[in-house]
């Protein structure tokens, strides 16, 4: 009885010890939506687009974001191909999520700059695998879009990282943004997911997008590969940021449609 | 004449070497871009070849400094055939200016500085200067803003608008004041529509021509007169956008010579005339507004021409020309589908002021037009529909195309465009045209 008791007592006092230890779901997004991520950045980056038979697509932008106070506007200039050079895609991000964002897009064949409607969140970004909503939040997660649940620990290359499970606020937001649930690994060294898991509205393992290059740039931990593999249509997406810099001047008159119209 | 144009191109030139900062003679970088692409388009009987083109372009562009960079293109066109523009070309000095002409290089071939500017930032200041492409409006094809370039119909509205558009020379300036960007143009460019007379597409129907009297005798066609004084002859252009509420819009106004001549008919003697293409000036003063609603786009665009010349089948009237304002409109709107579907339809809408009595054409005219994109196969797959209507005349144009990336480099594409209706309307002139279409593209 003696060895159980110790052994009972001894639970029983670590239990407060690893509630305190391990954090919530809400507590580790926050600290992934608290990362720094600079008042503006200017970048160039490489899109790979590879379908099923393993034929890649390879697109060149340079890109530029800003901060206006809280709303968030970028602009991306196509370089390659030829067959999309000079196209450009500028974007205002509301922080509302009742206000559509404004989206505008530049195409070369015609000269002129075309209105778009502003997409769902979660329709696909210009091809791609991933969606806007991805895009637009940089590696973090809007929290009032889920319920999240810590589910522990898990290992993946050798880094313990953070899982939480996330289910969807409410109906409305799980059909806009097309998932069940998503499944987030954080690395708590850079609080960012490594490995994320999405599952569609009806259950189904949808996409995983993985964190394949991080690295820190004046001070911030800045992505500089990321992958997406679609499990449905085995269409993946790679995007490598290349010259990134949050030092260099990003003026405020970059994102006007006269400059998507100019081009650089 | 001769002493005037030098002296431009010497201002010109002052320009961009002013634009040079000292001791910088040589641009940092200079890359040189283009394509070549092979085209070929036959008519849909089978009865014979429209074109055989072998069309390539090349671009320079560079960083003088970081307030100044340019960019030169070049085009040259091989036509196997020569149906659209029979022979070598002549007679340009009827709508080109001196300083914006294609060279013939034979029957077949002709090379083209197709675009030649500096871009300077100066403060607030943006200058486009040089020979260049300005697009107004928000419409697709159908044209009511977009006046500042004229256009070549050498093969009617067919192939790529971009192509199509003739850059003029001219000093194209914007900044921002407070929440709205001003643009100011300056052309000075007397270059207008490249209009075919003769080749597969030249205009056939009545109702582009002036009506002669039953006693005419004699007719007597006098060479074009087009406008040459650089400064007293050039074009002006201011455009104000802004973004507010949620909506795009423009007020535009253009003083400027209308693009293509109109025909007045003098009467001499007994049953003698005369005919004079003459260019006109006019004013248009209009606006553009647009706005995303969830899936869908809104477009609109209006305008009013203060003077626009209407050819009249009265015998008595004494040059068969009557003038009155003209009001043009478009509203369009985009649906996305879906990632890959786009269907839009606009519907163009020009009415005359004033009843002209026994005009050629009717007061109101309304065209409408639908297109249906969408995109498969990793987006390597393009097919469109166009359909353009005449809902006055009841004749249009069908266009149905597919596009194929083959790689990054090479884009192929066939297409099919079948011309209907009236052949006395502006798409049914050409309905014995109706054509099938293949090209190949290589970028570089």
């Amino acid at each position: 009885m003696y060895p159980l008791k110790v052994l009972l007592s001894a639970l029983l006092l670590s239990l407060p010890v690893m509630v305190l230890a391990a954090p919530s779901g809400d507590e580790i997004i926050e600290k992934v939506n608290a990362r720094e991520d600079g008042l503006h950045v200017q970048r160039n980056f490489t899109v790979e687009l590879t379908d099923r038979n393993g034929r890649t697509r390879t697109e060149k932008t340079l890109s530029y974001r800003r901060y206006f106070g809280d709303e968030k506007r970028t602009i991306i200039f196509y370089t390659e191909p030829t067959n999309v050079r000079g196209t450009g895609f500028l974007t205002f991000d509301y922080v509302d999520r009742g206000e559509d964002d404004d989206q505008w897009l530049y195409l070369p064949a015609l000269r002129k700059i075309r209105r778009i409607p502003s997409s769902d969140r979660g329709d696909y970004f210009l091809g791609t695998d991933f969606t806007y909503e991805e895009i637009k939040k940089e590696q973090k997660v809007e929290p009032e879009d889920y319920h999240f649940v810590a589910q522990g620990t898990e290992q993946v290359d050798g880094r313990e990282l953070l899982v939480v499970e996330g289910t969807p606020s409410d109906e409305a937001i799980a059909k806009e943004l097309g998932v069940s649930k998503v499944v987030w690994r954080v690395d708590p060294e850079i609080w960012m997911s490594r490995k994320t898991d999405y599952y569609d509205r009806n259950g189904n393992h949808a996409r995983t997008i993985t964190l394949e290059g991080v690295d820190t740039i004046a001070g911030f931990i800045t992505t500089t590969a990321l992958h997406v593999l679609n499990h449905k249509t085995q269409h993946s997406t790679r995007i490598t940021f290349h010259d990134t810099d949050y030092e260099s001047a990003v003026p405020e008159s970059l994102f006007t449609q006269a400059r998507l119209r100019r081009g650089l | 004449m001769r002493r005037k144009k030098f002296t431009l191109l010497r201002w010109w030139l002052a320009l961009g070497v002013a634009a040079l900062p000292v001791g910088q003679a040589v641009a940092e970088e200079v890359a040189p871009r283009g394509f070549i692409k092979g085209r070929h388009a036959t008519g849909i009987d089978g009865s014979e070849g429209q074109l055989s083109e072998l069309l390539a372009e090349l671009e320079f562009s560079g960083s003088l400094s970081p307030a100044a960079s340019f960019k030169v293109i070049g085009r040259a066109r091989y036509d196997a055939l020569d149906y659209l523009e029979p022979g070598e070309l002549e007679d340009q000095g009827d709508y080109r200016s001196g300083w914006n002409r294609r060279m013939s290089v034979s029957d077949n071939a002709d090379v083209e500085l197709r675009e030649a500017y500096l871009d300077l930032y100066a403060g607030e200041w943006f200058f486009r200067l040089g020979k260049q492409q300005v697009v107004w409006g928000q419409a697709d094809g159908l044209r009511v803003l977009d006046q500042v370039n004229p256009l070549s119909y050498r093969e009617f509205i067919l192939g790529d608008f971009d192509e199509r558009r003739i850059p003029l020379w001219m000093v194209n300036a914007e900044r921002p004041v407070g929440d709205v960007t001003v643009q100011l143009l300056w052309v000075l460019d007397q270059t207008y529509d490249e209009l075919p007379t003769e080749g597969v597409f030249a205009f056939t129907a009545s109702q582009f021509r002036p009506q002669l009297p039953d006693d005419v005798t004699s007719v007597t066609l006098t060479a074009v007169e087009r406008p040459d004084g650089a400064f007293s002859d050039s074009n002006a252009g201011v455009r104000v956008t802004g973004f507010s509420g949620g909506w795009d819009w423009s007020l535009n106004a253009l003083y400027a010579y209308r693009s293509s001549p109109v025909i007045y008919r003098e009467r001499h003697g007994q049953g003698g005339y005369t005919l004079e293409p003459t260019y006109s000036r006019s004013t248009l003063v209009g606006g553009s507004a647009s706005n995303a609603f969830g899936s869908w786009t809104l477009r609109t665009e209006m305008g009013l021409q203060s003077k626009l010349p209407v050819l009249v089948n009265d015998p008595a009237d004494t040059d068969g020309i009557v003038e009155t304002p003209e009001v043009r409109g478009v509203v369009g709107l985009d649906y996305q589908v879906d990632a890959d579907t786009l269907l839009s339809g606009q519907l163009f809408v020009s009415t005359l002021v004033d009843a002209v009595a026994d005009a050629r054409r009717d007061r109101t005219t309304e065209t409408a037009s639908f297109l249906l994109r969408r995109e498969f196969m990793n987006d390597t797959v393009q097919v469109e529909g166009l359909l353009l209507h005449s809902i006055d005349r009841g004749d249009g144009l069908a266009q149905l195309s597919a596009k194929y990336r083959f790689s990054d480099a090479i884009n192929l594409r066939a297409g099919i465009d079948f011309f209907y209706g009236d052949e006395e309307g502006l798409y049914g002139q050409f309905d014995k045209l109706d054509r099938v279409s293949v090209s190949v593209e290589y970028g570089f």
